[in-house]
């Protein structure tokens, strides 16, 4: 049930510590300010305890490795980051200050520095060090969290992480001829290419059983047959699991690693060999990362290969981890002393942990905070259930809580304004139809699948004011969204029928049949309570099936929609981005993208979304934008469906109103100005 | 009795070992894996990263191995550190048992207190209007889902009435300690409790009455009664020992279906047990914690109808081994 | 004398043609009608049947049509409306619509008829309750009665694999099949089938337990003993001495697990993986009261399938009770 709306707030959280917020942003959405201006001079409160409804937790209060939306919410009282988003989602000062310069030989130098005469929880100062050790950690060889400041192209990064490579990677890129005997034996080289044919046939086979379980080819089919679903058309009829492996490593032209990885099914080629060469062997002596360099105390620079818009996020937008503490026992590829820590996590931030039992973590005003001792004591990060969360803050048991909106929950707010105030924020994401264009190659079919999706009703009845249909795959909450966009493909089932007779389809006895095939779509699809997509697949089964055609509906428990959406199991899909901040859509659009669930590979997309990460302009960028997004509308494999707002609900008769925010947004609300609140 | 007993534990611990293997292949199949789940729909995460994390998870070798390696580890104790939890599984099972521990177990002996008399009862005086009521509302109980009554009850008596707390184990915004605490929790646990003995109460008062009823229409209990003993001796003496054969082997079967209930009641009531936090598993693909739960569970399992096995035996002379 | 004896005969003949000669099967519907509860039971039962087979038929609305308002105007629009490509903004989905004329009791949140997808969902919800108990019954009363009969290392093997079937948790297998469903290309709107499937094979574990249990104290009493003194066949001695005796436990689980598989199925759509969309069951409807805006504003949609489910499982365990009574031999009344 609840399962869809976490995943979003888990990718929303993540997004939001990847950072990538370069674009910036128009005003962050509708700031509904709640505040009265009154004055206040009482300092003595009834309630000394604000109570905060999040959901479930897993307990990882480490920003290294959270994968929680809701523990990321309790670590953003307990750490401080160098810097964050103001109001509009613009990168600013916070504990520290970012800078990029671009040197003479285009390489971009990031000066980092941290503010003077902070400490930590317990006391010990902090410096750049800590910054530092953040950089670190993410970049370790072993690191398995969330951050993907590994990836950045950050000087010296490949030679840090690669500088421990498993065994079976080493005696594979060496070859089979090679003399060079550092790392492993002639022994183990010798027997290494003696085991590989064996794997290689286990490994040729899982490709065939991973074709065939996938449908794409029938049950029973030969290994040439699976093999030229595989992109290996010419084996010969009767070949085998060994022709097909060997006509792979040709392919490489003998480079079985690069094959291997590149050729992957669902095991490693390697997974099949002994366990023996998987030892990780240290093949550099590589300590630290050149392009990451301490200037002093609380300066540290640095140094990227390449333009990326996003860089000064990636360096700044980061918290501030005590070395001193995580970093006591830490050392290059194992980081199980830090994860030892996760429970117990000491930074700089507002406030200080103390426990996490009954389901709730407590926390204490920290004194030192760099922007002064919070006014509230305590406060308390109680999980709750989302659908309890309005009725919590009327019956007056929790404070502070973000349910998820709707016309009857507002009504029921403004009905109670003396018990609940609100604020609506734009959602930083949005809503969509995603058609995978591997599965149905055919752009008129997909187009006149496009004609037959009525959002409007659907949209409007869900979400009332609260929502609203958008015709752009790209949360409006940026600044580079067209806002003049008009719709691409109107509800019209008269232009639906054309498309799919233009696509060579035929309606031969009521049945709309190509080449004897009838036009059957499967659409997978969450939870329907949450997205107004149940009416829209509603609508356009019945009309498909007037046409002749068939829309099989499949609706799954989320986790199952995410891995076949991933897998490429389905023709369509519905699903919503909880994209925060981002106005680069290579992952979702580009042909490398780890999102490109709709398989849609186009070079001159490509070279846009390029254009776009480094493009520095806002009137360029968001003209290239606008290009962009109309290619993606153009190639019909992304329906755009609604935009909604979210809610922030505040318990008017604890919480001093006055104390909140002037000004909440997307990217800022009390949190940000926590030491500032009162209760009442 | 002694050497039945040994016997049975061997055998148990043979099932348990079948179990497992069972158990495994399921949570193997668990629509997919962790680090696919935490990675999916994170535009950031490159194919590389993914490999990576799957090969620190443990999850890029084959099921068969993965087995092995887990058995191995879990005969000495260790089932593993929770992929969500980042914990060893054994110490999240000790941390979340206590509240599933207090609810399962509460709700079970006031499951039984209510049963056994009202079955009694209503048995007795068959097909009058206590006979009725008291069926009608135990079947009631079990008509409608549980988190119908959860939801309803919660509107009722907490979001209307106001007189409970609507969810979680303690009022956070006060500082309890001692028995004031003890209080507190006290009263976040009624309704999941009431929940719980709404929705298992019926299907046991409806067992006892109908073992009362063949009891009762027995040749013993009339010639009992033939013989001029009193109601309250025929009953007490012979009707309800007689009963107890069949309660016997009910209590050993309502353990795992207790801890199955936990898995949506505590959910519903945001309490923090070892029920809710195995559901979130199942989805996210936390396969260690998935196989600590499981095994606990069966473990209960296998333990229940071992000791209701032995206390059959015991209260039945009949019964040969 | 002989006058006498004729007439003594007369009078005899006369008697037994009179006398109403009950067979066993009428004895037990006599006795099952005697029982008020019971005929109650039936009634609804046969109502909610009647409702849920003849229902559809006059129902103008389908299960899965939705309904467009055009809120300028007021007019409601069906699906095949013209009006739907004009592109018209006041036109919206008439969702979570009140009680009225066209919709005895309104529209849920995707537009769809209450009352006509109620009677849709019954057909799913009661035959799911009657497939899955057939199948849970004929494993278990099977493989219990074995095992209770036979003892020794049948009884061992059987009950060690109702051991490992109690093992094995419900929840992650439901997720798990249904993931395998789709893997399997199995059609959404058979789903359902194999849901029923798993349920069945799941259960029996229970029911064998049970019987079990009672054959084996039947088993040591001296009826049973007397009849293995006359050498009868064991198949006779099982169907004709045991399984009469078991009947009403088989009965008294039959009726109460025709309910728990109702509501199993709900617990299913609760988490995602019950009958397909666009489907109805009463249990995916009741789902509805999980969402608080729902609770607590619109009783129409949640509490009628509620309603359905309560009276259909209390039916059924009224009509057990009835049955239970009414085979029991030992039962004089």
């Amino acid at each position: 049930m609840k399962k869809m709306r976490q995943t979003l707030a888990l990718l929303l959280s993540v997004m939001m510590i990847a950072g990538l917020a370069a674009c910036g942003s128009n005003d962050g959405g509708d700031a509904n300010n709640t505040n009265g201006g009154g004055t206040d001079d009482n300092n003595s409160s009834t309630y000394d305890t604000l109570v905060i409804g999040t959901q479930a937790m897993n307990g990882v209060w480490s920003p290294f490795f959270y994968t929680s939306a809701y523990d990321a919410q309790v670590q953003d009282l307990i750490f401080t980051s160098v810097c964050r988003l103001d109001q509009n989602g613009e990168l600013i000062d916070w504990a520290g200050h970012v800078d990029v310069e671009e040197t003479a030989d285009g390489k971009y130098v990031y000066t980092v520095t941290v503010q003077e005469g902070m400490t930590f929880s317990d006391g010990e100062p902090v410096t750049i060090d800590d910054v530092i050790f953040y950089y670190y950690v993410c970049a370790d060889p072993s690191y398995d969290g969330m951050s993907t400041f590994g990836t950045l192209d950050i000087d010296g990064m490949d030679e840090y992480k690669n500088s421990a490579k498993f065994l079976y990677q080493l005696i594979a890129e060496a070859g089979q001829d090679n003399t060079d005997f550092t790392y492993f034996t002639q022994e183990q080289q010798t027997a290494f290419w003696e085991e590989l044919p064996a794997a290689g046939d286990q490994f040729a086979q899982s490709i065939v059983d991973y074709v065939i379980a996938n449908g794409d080819a029938p049950e029973g089919a030969t290994v040439a047959e699976a093999a030229a679903q595989w992109n290996y058309g010419d084996l010969a009829p009767e070949a085998t699991v060994t022709d097909f492996f060997n006509a792979m490593v040709a392919a490489y032209d003998g480079d079985v690693y690069t094959m291997a990885t590149t050729e992957i099914a669902d095991a490693s080629l390697f997974s099949f060999m002994d366990e023996k060469w998987s030892e990780m062997i240290e093949v550099a002596d590589v300590e630290t990362i050149r392009g990451i360099n301490k200037v002093d105390e609380y300066t540290v620079e640095v140094t990227f290969n390449s333009p990326n818009i996003s860089g000064a996020q990636q360096v700044a937008w980061i918290p501030i981890m005590p070395e001193h503490y995580y970093g006591a026992d830490w050392e290059k590829g194992d980081l199980s002393s830090i994860k030892a820590l996760n429970n117990a996590p000491i930074g700089s931030g507002p406030y200080v942990f103390e426990s996490y039992e009954n389901n709730m973590v407590t926390l204490n005003a920290n004194p030192d905070y760099f922007k002064g001792e919070p006014k509230i004591p305590t406060v308390r990060v109680q999980a709750v259930n989302e659908e309890d969360k309005v009725d919590l803050v009327l019956n007056g048991e929790i404070d502070i809580t973000d349910p998820s909106s709707s016309i009857e929950i507002m009504e029921q707010l403004d009905a109670s304004a003396d018990k609940a105030s609100y604020n609506l924020v734009d959602n930083p994401g949005y809503g969509y139809i995603g058609i995978n264009a591997e599965r149905i190659p055919d752009i008129n079919v997909r187009k006149g699948l496009m004609h037959l999706m009525n959002r409007a009703p659907a949209v409007a009845s869900y979400y009332g004011e609260l929502g609203e249909v958008i015709e752009r795959p790209m949360t409006p909450t940026l600044a580079e969204y067209p806002d003049d966009a008009e719709e691409f493909y109107g509800y019209d089932t008269a232009k639906a029928l054309e498309y799919f007779q233009a696509a060579g389809y035929e309606q031969v006895d009521g049945q709309l049949v190509k080449d004897g095939q009838q036009l059957s779509v499967t659409v997978g699809v969450g939870d329907l309570a949450t997205h107004p997509a149940g009416p829209i697949l509603t609508q356009m089964q019945q009309d498909m099936e007037e046409m002749g055609a068939q829309l099989v509906v499949q609706d799954m428990e989320f986790t199952n929609l995410s891995n076949s959406v991933s897998g490429g199991q389905l023709d369509m899909w519905v699903m919503a981005w909880g994209n925060a901040t981002d106005c680069d859509q290579t992952q979702m659009f580009g042909s490398e993208g780890g999102s490109n669930y709709q398989h849609y590979y186009s070079e001159e997309l490509d070279a846009i979304l390029e254009q776009i990460r480094t493009t520095v302009d806002f009137e360029a960028r968001k003209e290239l934008v606008a290009q962009s997004l109309d290619m993606i509308m153009d190639a019909a494999i992304y329906m755009p469906v609604y935009q909604r707002k979210n809610m922030e609900i505040y318990n008017a008769t604890t919480v001093n109103l006055d104390t909140l925010p002037a000004e909440t947004t997307t990217y800022w609300n009390y949190v940000a100005e926590i030491e500032n609140l009162e209760m009442q | 009795m002694k050497q039945y007993i040994i016997k049975r534990l061997l055998i148990s611990i043979l099932v348990l070992f079948g179990v497992s293997i069972l158990l495994y292949s399921i949570a193997q199949m668990v629509p997919g894996d962790y680090v696919t789940n935490i990675t999916n729909g994170n535009p950031n995460i490159t194919p590389e990263m993914v490999e990576q994390m799957r090969e620190a998870y443990g999850l890029d070798t084959g099921p068969v191995e993965g087995y092995f390696n887990w058995l191995g580890r879990a005969i000495r104790g260790d089932f593993g550190t929770s992929f969500v939890y980042q914990r060893p599984v054994t110490e999240i099972i000790i941390d979340y048992m206590p509240p599933t521990l207090a609810l399962a177990g509460i709700a079970m002996v006031l499951e039984l207190l209510i049963a056994i008399p009202l079955g009694i009862l209503a048995a007795r005086k068959q097909y009058s209007v206590t006979d009725y009521t008291i069926v009608a509302i135990a079947i009631m109980g079990i008509s409608l889902p549980t988190f119908f009554f959860a939801a309803v009850l919660k509107r009722i008596f907490a979001i209307g009435l106001g007189v409970l707390p609507i969810s979680g184990m303690v009022t956070a915004r006060v500082d309890y300690e001692g028995f004031a605490l003890f209080l507190d929790l006290a009263r976040h646990f009624v309704l999941p409790i009431t929940v719980f003995v709404i929705t298992g109460v019926g299907s046991y008062l409806r067992y006892v009455r109908t073992n009362m009823l063949e009891v009762l229409s027995a040749d013993y209990v009339r010639t009992a009664r033939a013989k001029g003993l009193p109601e309250r001796k025929v009953i007490g003496k012979h009707a309800f020992r007689n009963t107890l054969i069949p309660i016997v082997t009910l209590v050993g079967g309502m353990i795992p279906g207790l801890f199955s209930g936990a898995v949506i009641t505590e959910g519903l009531f945001a309490i923090e047990g070892l029920g809710n936090i195995a559901l979130n598993a199942v989805y996210a693909g936390d396969i260690p914690y998935l196989m600590g739960f499981n095994m606990f569970i069966a473990a209960l399992t296998l333990i229940g109808t071992l000791v209701s096995d032995i206390l059959y035996a015991v209260v039945d002379p009949r019964v040969r081994y | 004398m002989e006058d006498m004896q004729i007439r003594n005969q007369q009078e005899q003949d006369e008697f037994e043609q009179k006398q109403v000669i009950l067979t066993p099967g009428q004895l037990v519907l006599k006795r099952f009608f005697r029982n008020k509860l019971a005929c109650v039971g039936l009634g609804i039962l046969i109502a909610m049947i009647l409702f849920c087979v003849v229902g559809p038929f006059i129902s103008p609305y389908g299960e899965a049509e939705i309904f467009y308002i055009n809120t300028e105007t007021g007019e409601e629009l069906h699906m095949d409306s013209e009006e739907l490509g004009s592109g018209n903004s006041a036109i919206i989905l008439n969702g979570k619509a009140p009680i009225s004329k066209s919709h005895w009791l309104g529209t849920d949140a995707e537009g769809r008829d209450v009352l006509t997808r109620l009677m849709y969902g019954g057909r799913v919800s009661l035959s799911v309750g009657v497939v899955v108990v057939v199948i849970e019954l004929f494993l278990g009363v099977l493989l219990g009665g074995l095992a209770g009969y036979y003892g020794g290392k049948v009884d061992m093997i059987i009950m060690r694999l109702v051991e490992i079937f109690n093992c094995i948790p419900f929840i992650p297998l439901m997720l798990i099949i249904s993931a395998v469903m789709f893997a399997s290309g199995v059609k959404p709107e058979h789903k359902i089938f194999y849901i029923m499937g798993v349920m069945g094979i799941l259960y029996w574990a229970g029911v064998a337990r049970m019987v079990r249990g009672q054959i084996l104290s039947l088993r040591e009493l001296e009826y049973m003993q007397a009849a293995e003194a006359t050498g009868i066949r064991t198949s006779k001695k099982i169907l004709k001495h045991l399984v009469p005796n078991v009947m009403p436990i088989i009965i008294l689980i039959a009726t109460m697990d025709m309910g728990g598989v109702i509501l199993s199925e709900s617990t299913l759509s609760f988490l995602g993986v019950g009958i397909a969309f666009p489907y109805a069951s009463w249990g995916n409807m009741v789902n509805a009261v999980n969402q608080s805006v729902i609770l607590n504003n619109y009783i129409n949609i949640w509490l009628p399938p509620g309603i359905c489910i309560l009276l259909t499982v209390l039916a059924w365990n009224f009509i057990g009770d009835g049955m239970r009574d009414a085979f029991d031999p030992k039962m004089k009344r």
